[in-house]
């Protein structure tokens, strides 16, 4: 590979392509002719100069006299001059050499002076005239001759003029064509510029929006994963302290279970068909319903009721079926009813009677069966709807509207699933339980037995635990699922 | 070395307006090709001016001057593109500066002594930059290029057809006589205008392109309602109109190549073209995959009757065509060039 390169260096295309750069660079700054350095060829000047015409000759006069260019004044003045035949050549060149310029630059053309001083003359009137007359007759000839070479020399100047100006034509043609095409393109081009232009601008306003929408949805979903997390945080919270309690209650469940399945073994004597469950069941309202005197405090909301109804006085007649501790029963002696109980639980029948209330073990169909039409006033059953079959509820139905006197009131309460937890979890925690009923299927089942006046109470509310919840500030329909209330009450009328 | 370490420029000249033509389409299909055979390839253009004659010299030393160290393989095209100075350089001429050769006789009838000085330094250029020991190989676009290498600088040089960059070419109906390209007299489209004067098959001649003489082309072909001009037409409807073409009247003076024959083939079309046509009358076979016949109208109207009157001829004419061609392609260019360029394959 050196050896080619080497090889390349010298031959022919170099040679001949420095010779164009040469040549190029010359063509670039054309040598300037200086007046003074050649006396040899100084004698050709004036004579070069004076075969030019119009404006070059004056450019070249002005060169070889005052070595610049002519002043635009100075050019148009002689061009005129030269053009109206007042002033000949030899004349504005021996002006500019004899101007007071002229002479300071001091320029060497030979041959000029005695020339310019020949034709001075001509311009002395009159004596000019004779002189040109007879010096133009005696030149006649020679002027003929030069008439004729000028002829030939324009002829063949035009037919050279006429040849370029087809040339010039046809190039014209060929531009116009070139020209013509690219002035479409570029039409083209602006026109799809312009396109793409639109098109963008409605591309980045989609984006705009499209952005804001996205920012809009974005913030927006912030918040509620937010809120999410800060629902959940509580949540837990509250899961965690229900857990706790549950943990506690248990405890002490088992504990009391215990000695409640002793006490049932000491009364071994007694027919006890579930005595297991029996027990448990005491202990279990003891643990879940709440102290004696707990449920008694509750029971201050039946007043009103009752009260209103003119059922809460002497005589009248009440019957308390899953009558349990007795709670009721006390209540309603206080108020001087005559109120009688009964209870599957024997053990609960016992205490109800050791507190001197009267009680009858038995299941509460049986019992209601056996009872007169209109027999009572009021008839109540705190949570035990929700232990019986559905068709028991509804016999257990039937016969208290029969059972019950004209006027005469039914209560049923009984746990609400309305509240979550209820719902969910600690109506579960009887296992005798069946199912939950919710408030209006109760309402609807009642009132479709022909009671009347049937309402909903709701009752034992903790929605002012929500701070120990630690939803407060949440919106009311969220906290009542959580802290509504626990249990509800039927209130009918026959 | 892998295929895909070699760098290859190709010299492009472009004219001073920057405007594209055949040779844009040419510089565009052989990067393709030497892409295709795994070569990394660059475009290099660069002015040449033919506005005059110290314009030209400077062109000259513009591809003299470039600095082409970075690549590993020059392949230089049109004049003056061989200029350029590279180790491994292969030209793949398309034509040197036509007016200092074939064509100086035929545009200055009587050149003065300064014109006849620049032909000789032109062509002694010419004959520098492609010597052997510049230039790898020469490989000439069409024979008409070669003849005139020899001739003019007694170099020797190799065939080598380019192929169409016009691809999906497909056969169709033989319903008219069809002739693209530029309306320029160098294209003697108005030899089959007046060959269409006696041309007795009702058969239509429809023309695409444009150009500077369009209009004189117009004007003769006068009211003939079978002539029809459709200017500037797209790739496909090109494709369409050669598909259904009978006959492609392909009748340049002395073209250098004309890929128009190609096309034609390709479309299993015949070509009719006349005995001074350059580079077509070479690829035409006669009475084979078409006709070629004297620059007559007569014998080009004959020509064209007797395929009109005989479609099924004119389809086994131009199948012969395209099977005439099959050894062309961009493929094979692409590997002659880089086999030369000392780039094997594997």
């Amino acid at each position: 590979m050196a050896e080619r390169i080497e090889k390349l260096s010298e031959d022919e295309l170099d040679l001949l392509m420095e010779q164009v750069r040469r040549e190029l660079r010359e063509a670039e700054q054309p040598p300037s002719r200086d007046p003074h350095k050649d006396e040899g060829s100084r004698q050709t000047v004036l004579a070069e100069v004076l075969a030019l015409q119009g404006v070059e000759f004056l450019r070249e006069a002005y060169r070889t006299t005052l070595d610049r260019s002519p002043d635009s004044e100075g050019l148009e003045h002689y061009l005129e001059a030269l053009r109206a035949g007042r002033l000949r050549k030899i004349e504005v060149l021996g002006r500019l050499r004899y101007s007071a310029e002229g002479r300071r630059k001091g320029a060497k053309l030979p041959g000029l002076r005695l020339r310019y001083l020949a034709a001075l003359p001509l311009r002395i009137p009159f004596l000019g005239y004779l002189l040109k007359l007879v010096g133009g007759v005696a030149l006649l000839p020679r002027t003929l001759r030069n008439i004729r070479v000028l002829e030939s020399h324009v002829d063949a100047v035009s037919q050279g003029l006429r040849g370029d100006v087809r040339r010039l034509h046809e190039e014209l043609y060929v531009h116009h064509d070139a020209l013509s095409h690219l002035r479409n393109r570029a039409e083209d081009l602006n026109k799809q510029i312009s396109q793409v232009d639109g098109k963008i601008t409605l591309h980045v306003q989609r984006f705009e929006e499209r952005g804001s929408e996205t920012a809009k949805g974005l913030q927006a979903l912030r918040e509620h994963v937010d809120a999410i997390r800060d629902t959940a945080l509580s949540t837990a919270k509250g899961a965690a302290d229900i857990r706790r309690d549950m943990n506690y209650l248990l405890k002490n469940t088992s504990a009391e279970s215990m000695v409640a399945s002793s006490q049932a073994n000491d009364l071994a004597s007694t027919r006890v068909p579930r005595p297991d469950l029996d027990s448990f069941y005491q202990s279990f309202e003891d643990a879940f319903r709440g102290t004696e005197d707990d449920i008694r405090n509750r029971l201050h909301v039946y007043e009103n009721p009752l009260g209103e109804a003119g059922l809460l006085a002497a005589g009248v007649r009440a019957l308390d079926i899953g009558c349990g501790r007795g709670e009721w029963l006390e209540f309603l002696k206080k108020h001087e009813c005559e109120p009688v109980g009964v209870d599957l639980s024997e053990r609960m029948v016992l205490h109800c009677r050791e507190k001197g209330l009267e009680a009858v073990h038995s299941d509460a169909v049986t019992y209601l069966r056996g009872a007169k039409d209109g027999e009572f006033n009021v008839i109540s059953s705190f949570h035990v709807v929700e232990h019986l079959p559905f068709e028991v509820l509804i016999e257990l139905l039937d016969e208290a509207l029969r059972v019950l006197a004209p006027g005469g009131r039914l209560i049923l309460e009984t746990p609400n699933p309305e509240n979550l937890i209820v719902g969910a979890n600690s109506f579960y925690m009887d296992p005798t339980h069946r199912n939950p009923i919710p408030p209006q299927l109760l309402q609807f089942v009642v009132r479709s037995r022909g009671f009347v006046n049937v309402e909903i109470l709701g009752l034992h509310d903790r929605t002012h635990d929500v701070e120990r919840f630690g939803i407060k500030g949440f919106p009311e329909e969220f906290q009542k699922l959580f802290l509504g209330y626990q249990d509800y009450a039927i209130l009918a009328s026959r | 070395m892998k295929r895909s370490d070699f760098n290859i420029a190709i010299i492009a000249p472009t004219t001073p307006s920057g405007e594209e033509g055949g040779a844009e389409r040419f510089y565009q299909g052989l990067r393709d090709a030497l892409e295709a055979a795994g070569a990394k390839v660059s475009i290099i253009h660069a002015v040449s001016d033919e506005s005059g004659f110290d314009a030209i010299k400077a062109s000259y030393l513009r591809f003299y001057d470039l600095d082409l160290a970075a690549f590993d393989g020059v392949i230089s095209t049109k004049a003056p593109s061989y200029a350029v100075r590279h180790p491994n350089h292969v030209c793949y001429l398309v034509h040197t500066m036509r007016v200092f050769y074939d064509m100086f006789d035929r545009e200055f009838q009587r050149p003065a002594d300064d014109l006849r000085e620049q032909r000789a330094f032109i062509q002694r250029l010419d004959s520098a930059a492609l010597s052997p020991a510049r230039v790898r190989e020469i490989f000439v676009i069409g024979k008409e290029v070669g003849d005139r290498l020899s001739q003019y600088n007694a170099l020797g040089s190799e065939l080598l057809y380019p192929d169409t960059t016009l691809t999906g070419l497909r056969t169709g109906a033989y319903e008219h006589v069809f002739l693209p390209g530029r309306l320029h007299r160098w294209k003697r489209v108005d030899l089959v205008i007046k060959a269409m004067q006696h041309v007795k098959a009702d058969v239509p001649f429809l023309i695409a392109g444009t150009g500077e003489d369009e209009a004189a082309f117009r004007k003769l072909a006068g009211a003939d309602e079978r002539i029809r001009f459709l200017g500037r037409v797209t790739e496909e409807q090109l494709r369409e109109l050669y598909a259904n073409a009978l006959v492609v009247p392909f009748v340049p003076q002395r073209e250098d190549l004309g890929l128009v024959t190609f096309e034609a083939f390709g479309s299993d079309t015949p070509v009719i073209t006349c005995s001074d046509s350059g580079e077509p009358a070479n690829i035409v076979q006669h009475d084979k995959t078409g006709f070629i016949v004297e620059p007559d109208p007569v014998a080009i109207a004959e020509r064209i009757d007797f395929l009109a009157n005989d479609r099924e001829q004119a389809a086994a004419m131009g199948q012969a065509g395209r099977r005439s061609i099959e050894g062309i392609s961009w493929q094979g260019v692409a590997e002659t060039l880089l086999g030369s360029l000392g780039f094997h394959k594997g």
